[in-house]
């Protein structure tokens, strides 16, 4: 026999095998000899903090393409075919009148989830949808003056001694100069409300990040022995290193300072703690109200949180969820309801309101930043976890 | 900890049915190692391995409620290999899986090998008892009783041509030794 029809003889026991039509003797042939060929294998040397990062790695893959799968078919049919009752086992009866009709299981599934997600909730939200968040922001000139940067047209919108500010694209502010000798005039301030997020290249070529409800403070050129900018909310930070200018953000009570890096600070007055994650290179974190602190320095994957005169270093932080905002999504990853309804009001710029206790809920994934906030609420519904709109407040049952 | 960490599979795959996440978690936690562990020795990739586990549960949970799971180590097991037969068909780097079968039935292998590879010996026993029943008693009749293909053609009442055909599908080429030794296998398990 020919290894091409040995192969085949091989593929066709196990074809049957799998379909289950394989008989008893054929069954216990190609169990072993999927036996066989992995005890012939050599065993790959996996050491136990491999085995952790793989299984963290893993989980988070099969939570994110459950939730994507889970979206996908929302957006597919976003208005409910039967709104039977809301409770949440609805669908099993109307899964039950569907294979009665004869509708074949792709359906049910269709049907699960359009209903379960769907109710007289679904019906309210179609109606009352609010959409997410998007790149806007105000600056603030140094003469006080306000520029709108949602509506404003790419160019240049001001100039400030000798410097130019450029709107480069839709959502992109830059600060640059031709000249060799830049001229402070003083300290703009780009403001995001609620629902805005922004870019911002400031004067030294330092990319910044701007998450909704945020501020940056920071001088139209550097001069002098340092560049200190000054955040409120959140922002991330890839700064251009200069060991002759090193660069210092403020936030609140908290001073970084880079040592060529990029990073992320989360400040919102409304979250338990200041936390600064560092992604790459190096920075020292130096609380202020500590008379004489010299701070500490963070390595990458490391944040450091600080409460009051309190710092607590975390090691391995979760990046991509530290850092879901910035690359357009939103992470539910092991966080609370609280904490996403947090983002959930900065984002779509709505206020949260609980109807009894907040209900104690673990979440999984990422969802893009893009979608209504119908999507992120039938999402958080399908883990059990009902929510009313009301104009523009979220009430949490 | 997951409060079903004390729960038996067959109460997982009950909750399961039941949309509970909280049993899917654990199921993932209980079982997911020795699936992975078995994919990347099979197709010798991690990502493959990583693939074919994501896909795997992403799965299990998209299909919670279609059937109803009797043995979860069996059922992931054979759900574990279906995906990496898929691999193993595309991929023409995975020919090695095939190579035992190959040697098997062309029946290129030494007595040597088979005194030392007692697995081996085993799969080969296991395969003739795979055989269509005319085809592997042929099989046993000129190995086990000596019978050339005239007598065995005669015992049978069939030509000898049939015998000579069926003998060529079943280990073409196999010597008396190796016969002898694969017959100890054959009756020894069953």
């Amino acid at each position: 026999m020919s290894k091409q029809q040995s192969r085949k003889e091989l593929e066709e026991i196990i074809k049957r095998y799998l379909a289950g039509s394989a008989s008893p003797e054929e069954t216990r042939f190609v169990e072993s000899y999927f036996a066989y060929i992995e005890n012939k294998t050599p065993r790959e040397n996996f050491n136990s903090e491999d085995l952790d990062g793989i299984k963290f790695r893993l989980m988070e893959r099969i939570q994110n393409g459950i939730l994507e799968k889970e979206t996908e078919l929302l957006e597919k049919e976003p208005t409910p075919v039967v709104v039977l009752h809301s409770n949440r086992r609805g669908w099993l009866r109307i899964a039950a009148a569907a294979l009665l009709i004869g509708i074949s299981f792709g359906a049910y599934f269709m049907i699960h989830q359009r209903t379960t997600n769907s109710g007289v909730l679904a019906a309210q939200l179609v109606r009352a949808d609010i959409a997410p968040g998007g790149n806007r922001a105000i600056l603030t000139l140094t003469n006080g003056s306000q520029i709108v940067l949602d509506s404003a047209r790419n160019g240049v919108l001001a100039k400030q001694g000798n410097v130019n500010v450029t709107k480069t694209d839709s959502g992109k502010l830059a600060y640059n100069t031709s000249s060799e000798k830049p001229i402070e005039t003083g300290s703009n301030t780009l403001t995001t409300p609620r629902g805005g997020q922004y870019q911002l290249v400031l004067p030294d070529g330092t990319k910044v990040w701007l998450n909704a409800a945020s501020s940056i403070t920071y001088p139209t050129a550097f001069v002098g022995k340092e560049r200190k900018v000054e955040v409120t909310g959140e922002a991330y930070f890839e700064v251009v290193h200069n060991a002759k200018m090193p660069f210092r953000v403020k936030a609140n009570d908290q001073i970084i300072e880079d040592i060529g890096t990029a990073f992320n600070v989360n400040a919102y007055p409304d979250e338990k703690s200041l936390n600064t994650t560092l992604v790459e290179g190096s920075v020292k974190v130096i609380v202020d109200k500590k008379p004489g602190d010299n701070g500490v320095i963070l390595k990458p994957g490391q944040q450091s949180q600080v409460k009051g005169a309190q710092i607590k270093m975390v090691q391995n932080a979760n990046l991509e969820q530290v850092l879901a905002w910035k690359n357009g999504k939103m992470s539910l990853a092991n966080i609370t309801v609280e904490q996403i309804m947090q983002d959930i009001s900065r984002w779509y710029d709505v206020d949260i309101k609980y109807a009894g206790a907040v209900p104690d809920q673990k979440f999984y994934g990422l969802i893009d930043r893009n979608v209504p906030l119908s999507t992120v609420l039938l999402a958080l519904k399908n883990y059990g976890v009902e929510t009313k709109i009301e104009g523009k407040t979220i009430i949490v049952q | 900890l997951n409060k079903y960490a004390s729960h038996t599979d067959q109460q997982l795959c009950d909750l399961l049915r039941q949309d509970d996440r909280e049993a899917f978690d654990m199921m993932y936690e209980r079982h997911w190692q020795s699936l992975y562990l078995s994919a990347n020795r099979l197709l010798k990739s991690r990502t493959q391995a990583e693939d074919i586990v994501q896909d795997l549960f992403i799965n299990l949970w998209q299909k919670r409620g279609e059937y109803q799971i009797e043995n979860l180590p069996a059922y992931l097991r054979k759900a574990l290999r279906s995906r990496v037969f898929n691999y193993l068909k595309r991929d023409q780097a995975k020919n090695s899986f095939y190579e035992p079968f190959e040697d098997m039935q062309q029946a290129s292998f030494s007595a040597d090998q088979l005194v030392r590879d007692k697995e081996f010996l085993k799969l080969i026993a296991a395969y003739v008892d795979t055989l269509p029943s005319k085809r592997r008693e042929i099989f046993l009749l000129k190995y086990r009783d000596h019978m050339n293909t005239s007598e065995i053609a005669d015992h049978l009442g069939v030509s000898m041509k049939t015998v000579q055909n069926q003998l060529n599908r079943a280990l073409s080429g196999l010597k008396d030794v190796l016969a002898a030794l694969l017959l100890i296998a054959i009756t020894h398990h069953s």
